[in-house]
């Protein structure tokens, strides 16, 4: 347990290091999210449909920003191999490590998200959904940016690879986020999407590390 | 059979005989070319050892 | 009968059974499929409500089920490979990606030109079709990803990962018709009910059966080839290669 929150409080204190490395998803997420009505008139009401889309696309856009640089400063530094060869679990000390990932790059998201939703013209309960929605999902986009960023860590030629791979397992999330927002935005019932998102956080926290795991100690060897 | 389908199945079927044809075709374009490569560069190494 | 799956397991004993399996499949195949293809277009009798256009399930079925197969066996061919470390089970998975990617891609475009003269609409984005198109990019990631790698084996094995992971994705396109209010027909054969009571008549179902066993076969011939040209290149140095190669 105490390799796990090492791993954790390390991910933080590197992080405090190079505040602008963890600020620049969250800028760009904002940047996204605020051209839209900047694109079209303020008022459109076009864009409250459309706002769900936007604050979620741009969480996705956002995630992947920060994913390709997760195992790779610890790859080139051998802490990679450290972290496979302890004591703890390996898919533990992964958990750890992309919990405290989301913590920096996600949970400002989250934060920002009633603004954002409020400023593309969303109604109260719609903000309400669409900041539980990125509570939700975004653990699930960071875990599995994470296994795939382990997959393409160990490839010499990845090039734009990972957001290929990544876009797939992705997708779930953002639909069912999207659609909740949606159902409040329309007076519906929202309670499916959210329950879906909630059994994709469950899976994904739960198992990938194991995935991610197994990729990492393929791209050492 | 009726015109205003036929251009809808024969693009199908005939979109089906092209994968079929390209996953027949390349495994065996594939592994020519392979021997060839093959050959050849055994036949350099052996001219080499001589 | 374990022995004879060790002995399977070692490059050159492969390469020679798949010698001479591959042209067996090859040639039923041919046959089954022409039969199916023939009963479906000519024989069997125009639907009453999409009239001939339902002729276009004769191709599109055998691809949406060999792209669904397909993946299901490259993860199975993954677990083996990362579980015992066994390298022709990698090469199965190397092998079979390609050929599933260009089957996913046949379903979705037969399904799009079946799609227009029935639904009136090329696309939609419903759960059977999202989570289909999403399969193809699985099957890209899968290719990509293995060509990003230097090491074969490595590159193998991280396909291995991926194919594990996203097999998930293959129930939810089946039971996408079942989950989710869906534009798309529900299972007529693969499912309970439809074994039970039978959603599609005879005089239409036989060339689709037939046809169905026939890409099957024909896709054992593919894979079986495919392998032969990855173990063939993997092993180049060794000395059972350059004989085959040789001759």
């Amino acid at each position: 347990m105490s390799a796990a929150s090492a791993v954790f409080r390390r991910e933080l204190l590197l992080a405090a290091r190079r505040p602008a490395e963890w600020a620049q998803p969250l800028v760009f997420y904002a940047i996204v999210a605020l051209l839209f009505p900047l694109g079209i008139e303020a008022h459109d009401p076009a864009l409250k449909v459309f706002a769900p889309a936007i604050v979620w696309v741009g969480a996705l856009l956002a995630a992947l920003l920060g994913v390709e640089r997760i195992f790779r400063g610890d790859l080139e530094d051998g802490t990679l191999e450290q972290l496979l060869l302890a004591d703890a679990p390996a898919p533990l000390l992964v958990a750890a490590k992309l919990g405290a990932h989301w913590l920096l790059t996600a949970l400002p998201l989250v934060v920002a998200a009633p603004f954002l939703g409020i400023a593309l013209g969303l109604e109260p309960l719609a903000v309400k959904v669409l900041t539980l929605s990125l509570l939700l999902g975004t653990p699930t986009l960071m875990f599995t940016g994470g296994f795939a960023a382990a997959l393409t860590v160990g490839a010499q030629r990845a090039g734009i690879l990972l957001p290929i791979l990544v876009l797939p397992l992705m997708t779930p999330a953002v639909i069912f986020g999207g659609g909740a927002v949606r159902a409040a935005a329309s007076g519906l019932s929202f309670d499916a999407p959210l329950y879906f998102l909630g059994a994709l956080l469950a899976l994904t926290v739960t198992l990938l590390p194991f995935a991610t795991a197994g990729a990492l100690r393929n791209a050492i060897e | 059979m009726n015109p205003k389908y036929a251009l809808f199945i024969w693009s199908s079927y005939a979109l089906a005989l092209a994968v079929v044809l390209w996953n027949a075709y390349t495994p065996h374009l594939r592994r020519n070319d392979l021997k060839r490569r093959l050959s050849e560069s055994l036949e350099e190494s052996g001219d080499h050892e001589e | 009968m374990w022995t004879w799956f060790h002995q399977l397991a070692s490059p050159p004993t492969f390469y020679r059974f798949a010698d001479v399996l591959a042209p067996w499949l090859l040639g039923l195949a041919a046959l089954l499929i022409g039969v199916g293809v023939y009963g479906g277009l000519f024989l069997a009798p125009p639907d009453y409500q999409q009239g001939d256009a339902f002729r276009i399930i004769y191709v599109h079925v055998p691809a949406a089920a060999l792209s669904l197969s397909i993946y299901t066996l490259m993860a199975v061919a993954g677990g083996i490979a990362l579980i015992w470390r066994m390298k022709l089970a990698e090469v199965a998975v190397v092998a079979a990606a390609p050929v599933g990617a260009s089957f996913t891609a046949l379903a979705l475009l037969t399904g799009m030109l079946w799609g227009k003269p029935t639904w009136g609409a090329y696309w939609v984005w419903d759960a059977r079709l999202t989570s289909e198109l999403v399969l193809l990019f699985l099957y890209a990631g899968v290719i990509g990803l293995n060509q990003a790698y230097a090491d074969p084996r490595a590159g193998a094995r991280a396909c291995a990962w991926l194919a594990l992971v996203g097999v998930i994705n293959v129930p939810i396109v089946h039971f996408s018709v079942t989950w989710w209010n869906s534009l798309h027909q529900g299972a007529s054969i693969l499912s309970v009910d439809g074994i039970r009571n039978p959603k599609i008549s005879g005089d239409m179902l036989w060339p689709l059966l037939v046809s169905l066993g026939g890409f099957y076969l024909f896709f054992g011939a593919v894979w079986l080839r495919r392998m032969q040209n990855e173990v063939l290149w993997r092993e180049r140095n060794a000395r059972w290669a350059q004989q085959t190669v040789a001759a």
